[in-house]
């Protein structure tokens, strides 16, 4: 097949193209400034001359985009997609319905949630890792040097200066302490979040004065769930991940990888960005423990970093994400923390029984190398299409 | 034998003499509380030395705790044996329950985590019951129409609550409190107000709410736990109970016999109090289904109420309580849900198979009948009192 991907930044971007040409597809890329828009005629002009100039079967982007499956409902070629974010708001916009769609989401909660309202576009496919470009990837003493540490953390802590949660200063009095309250007792439970729910409409209203907020033109998303979701779950996952790192480095010999150096963290190795490419892959060899923590707004799905990290060969130790358990086995796979005593007890455990910890990372590996790579998950998508376009 | 069993009127003491006498002990009783409401502490010592004078009593006994009369039995060394039914008991915050003289038997499996520790040898867990030859002879004989299609009996909190009682130093505060208590309206089986409540908290509101000053006055140690059981925990339930009704009453009918006001309820039937002993099983037993949303302060245990609806052979509904599975299998004996929706479902499936209700019903009230009577429990609880001595 000609497979047309709209070009963008996207994570997994070489390891897709690497798969789709591995299958014995061609490729190739469209690129637009406006690929994200909710309008753009320069767009779907552009892509409607480039899909009958290219003689494309199907278009495929990672996450998905309105503009694309307008374009391809119109010439009728498959649009197929697959979403790794969360929040994705463009999977509120009314184009989700177009015939043309194969929305493939990473998350069995959005899933159940549109399918369940009705929307037969969709489906259910966590993501995948390329463990032939990573098994290649080999430490040098060197690199080994580097990176080497009992415990790592790669990711966002969510404390640039102008996070859209500071956006909220001039709200009142009550919401603010309303809102700490929700966030306080948030941080309490795991595997369930409430926060949207507990958004009462004072509440909503004194936002919306606050920071206003104006629903995509063909969106339905409701101002609760956008202000849950975009706000107060990164507010949440900030808080976590902070108390989370605090504690491991007071007790653990921690390295940090992220763009912003947490204040009040003394003992932890604050390393700065890695690339997801070139260097991540060694974080994660180089790492006796790989830790995950999920941002709050993915209610069951496996984010990425878990299938970058078992995919390398890393030990991974992550919070629990109830699709987890649909691929893999606790404690014989990956192993999973509950609260922060329980995490730095584990981490303990595992510091001390390296035949264990190296068992379980590469009982990891192996079940992603047999199961979830790139290829897999591509092979999958086309069954899907090819059984509905037969139809 | 002689015990003398102390009485303020709780609806499950008959139950509890009858058991008790069934094991041929002379039960003495001492009923000055039932009528008389405002006794002081002191006059309740009083009156139950005085008691411990006239003869030998192997125990004491009352349904739920009176640091007082413990007081007055660690100085006899007389056991004295107590089983909580509610909760939150505010008395269970006394020193006194460390007194090497108390059997303390708690129905909710999560309150005896948290006092156990402090009188291993002194409390114990265990589960409530029911009276099903009492049950049947009312039902056998009893008139009045209480055919419903949903009930409950029971109280929607209002009244009982004392939340508006206390103030806040500044809205902020107000807001934190008023956003605990609505996310914990969303969790079941996991009580975390009172880990979110600081120092700084409980001090702020103790300074400007003289009614907790005044309420928990012997209690001083533990104005957190009361702030947050009494207080918080009670305004959850007042709204929970508002909105688990307020919904299904919008969709079915509903009956609710109760000395709360409902005025904020039009769609709910509001059917008055119920007479304990001789109406309330005939609800039981006449409703198509009884309902038992368990107040949010009852942690873990199983509500009195799901004892008595199945012993008086009536379909139950009842929201899921980690201890249900110690004595009950859901779909078996009665229906469980987690969740308003799952409610919602629930009700609609089984208002349309009378059958497989009434058949839930039958296999409900048999399995009290064998293991769950009050003159199996008291059994329980005296080889246990016993058996250590």
């Amino acid at each position: 097949m000609k497979i047309a991907i709209i070009d963008w930044e996207s994570f997994g971007k070489q390891d897709i193209a690497d798969a789709l040409i591995g299958m014995g597809h061609t490729i190739t890329y469209f690129s637009h400034p406006d690929y994200d828009s909710r309008e753009s005629a320069s767009f779907c002009q552009t892509l409607n001359d480039f899909l009958k100039q290219e003689n494309a079967d199907i278009v495929y982007s990672s996450n998905y985009f309105p503009l694309v499956s307008t374009v391809c409902n119109t010439v009728n070629i498959p649009y197929v997609s697959w979403v790794y974010d969360c929040p994705h708001l463009s999977l509120f916009s009314a184009t989700i319905l177009n015939k043309c769609n194969f929305v493939f989401i990473f998350d069995s909660d959005i899933f159940r949630k549109l399918y369940a309202a009705g929307i037969d576009t969709v489906y259910y496919l966590p993501l995948a890792a390329n463990v032939s470009r990573l098994c290649k990837m080999t430490p040098t003493a060197d690199i080994h040097r580097k990176l080497d540490a009992d415990i790592s953390f790669v990711g966002s802590l969510y404390n640039e200066k102008h996070n859209l949660f500071e956006r909220f200063e001039g709200i009142g009095d009550y919401t603010r302490g309303y809102l700490e309250g929700i966030i306080d007792a948030q941080l309490k439970v795991s595997g369930y979040n409430f926060i949207e729910e507990v958004l009462l409409p004072d509440i909503v209203s004194d936002l919306q004065n606050t920071c206003p907020y104006t629903p995509n033109i063909d969106g339905v998303e409701t101002p609760e769930y956008i202000y849950a979701k975009y706000f107060i779950d990164r507010k949440i996952t900030s808080i976590e991940r902070h108390n989370i790192l605090k504690a491991l480095s007071d007790n653990f010999s921690t390295k940090l990888y992220t763009h912003n150096r947490p204040d009040d963290m003394d003992k932890i190795e604050f390393v700065g960005p890695v690339d997801a490419y070139t260097t991540q892959p060694y974080v994660f060899k180089c790492s006796k423990i790989n830790l995950n923590i999920t941002l709050k707004s993915i209610q069951n799905g496996i984010p990425l970093r878990v299938f970058d990290i078992m995919g390398a060969g890393g030990f991974l130790m992550t919070n629990f994400q109830a699709d987890m358990l649909d691929l893999f086995v606790p404690e014989e796979d990956f192993v999973f923390y509950d609260g922060i005593d329980d995490l730095i007890e584990k981490c303990s455990f595992y510091l001390r029984h390296e035949e264990l910890r190296m068992q379980i990372a590469q009982n990891g590996y192996n079940k992603i190398k047999a199961h979830h790579t790139y290829e897999m998950r591509f092979k999958d998508i086309f069954d899907i299409m090819f059984r509905q376009v037969d139809r | 034998m002689n015990t003398l069993f102390y009485r303020y009127g709780s609806i499950c003491e008959p139950d509890i003499i009858d058991a008790l006498m069934e094991y041929g002990i002379n039960v003495i009783e001492e009923t000055v509380e039932v009528n008389n409401k405002n006794i002081t502490a002191a006059q309740k010592a009083d009156i139950v030395s005085k008691r411990l004078f006239e003869r030998e009593y192997a125990f004491v006994f009352s349904v739920n705790y009176f640091p007082e009369i413990s007081s007055v039995c660690n100085i006899f060394k007389i056991p004295y044996i107590s089983l909580i039914v509610d909760s939150p008991i505010i008395e269970l915050y006394s020193d006194t329950i460390s007194n090497s003289c108390n059997r303390i038997f708690l129905f909710d499996s999560e309150l005896y985590r948290e006092f156990a520790p402090q009188n291993p040898d002194g409390i114990f867990y265990i589960p409530l019951a029911s009276n099903t030859k009492r049950w049947d002879k009312i039902i056998e004989i009893g008139t009045g129409d209480f055919h419903s299609d949903i009930s409950f009996v029971g109280s929607l909190y209002t009244e009982k609550c004392r939340y508006n009682k206390l103030s806040f130093p500044s809205d902020r505060v107000k807001g934190y409190i008023d956003g605990i208590i609505e996310s914990q309206l969303k969790v079941y089986g996991y009580f975390f107000i009172e880990e979110l409540l600081t120092d700084q908290l409980v001090r702020d509101i103790l300074a400007g709410s003289d009614d907790l000053a005044e309420f928990a006055e012997c209690y001083k140690d533990y104005y957190r736990q009361i702030i947050a059981q009494l207080y918080l925990g009670t305004q959850v339930t007042v709204r929970e109970r508002f909105e688990l009704f307020k919904r299904i009453s919008e969709k079915y009918n509903v009956d609710i016999y109760t000395g709360s006001d409902t005025g904020n309820l039009p769609k709910l039937n509001n059917r008055g109090m119920a007479k304990t002993h001789t109406e309330m099983p005939l609800i039981f037993n006449q409703s198509k289904i009884n309902i038992n949303p368990t107040a949010k302060s009852i942690r873990a245990g199983i509500p009195l109420r799901v004892f008595d609806v199945l012993g008086c052979g009536g379909f139950l509904i009842t929201n899921h309580q980690n201890d249900l599975a110690d004595c009950f299998t859901a779909g078996e004996h009665l229906a469980v849900y987690d969740s308003l929706d799952c409610l919602d479902e629930l009700l609609r499936y089984y208002l349309e198979h009378p059958k497989e209700r009434m058949e839930i019903a039958r296999n409900g009230y048999e399995h009290v009948k064998k293991y769950h009577t009050y003159t199996i429990r008291i059994g329980q609880i005296i080889s246990k009192v016993f058996s250590k001595e």
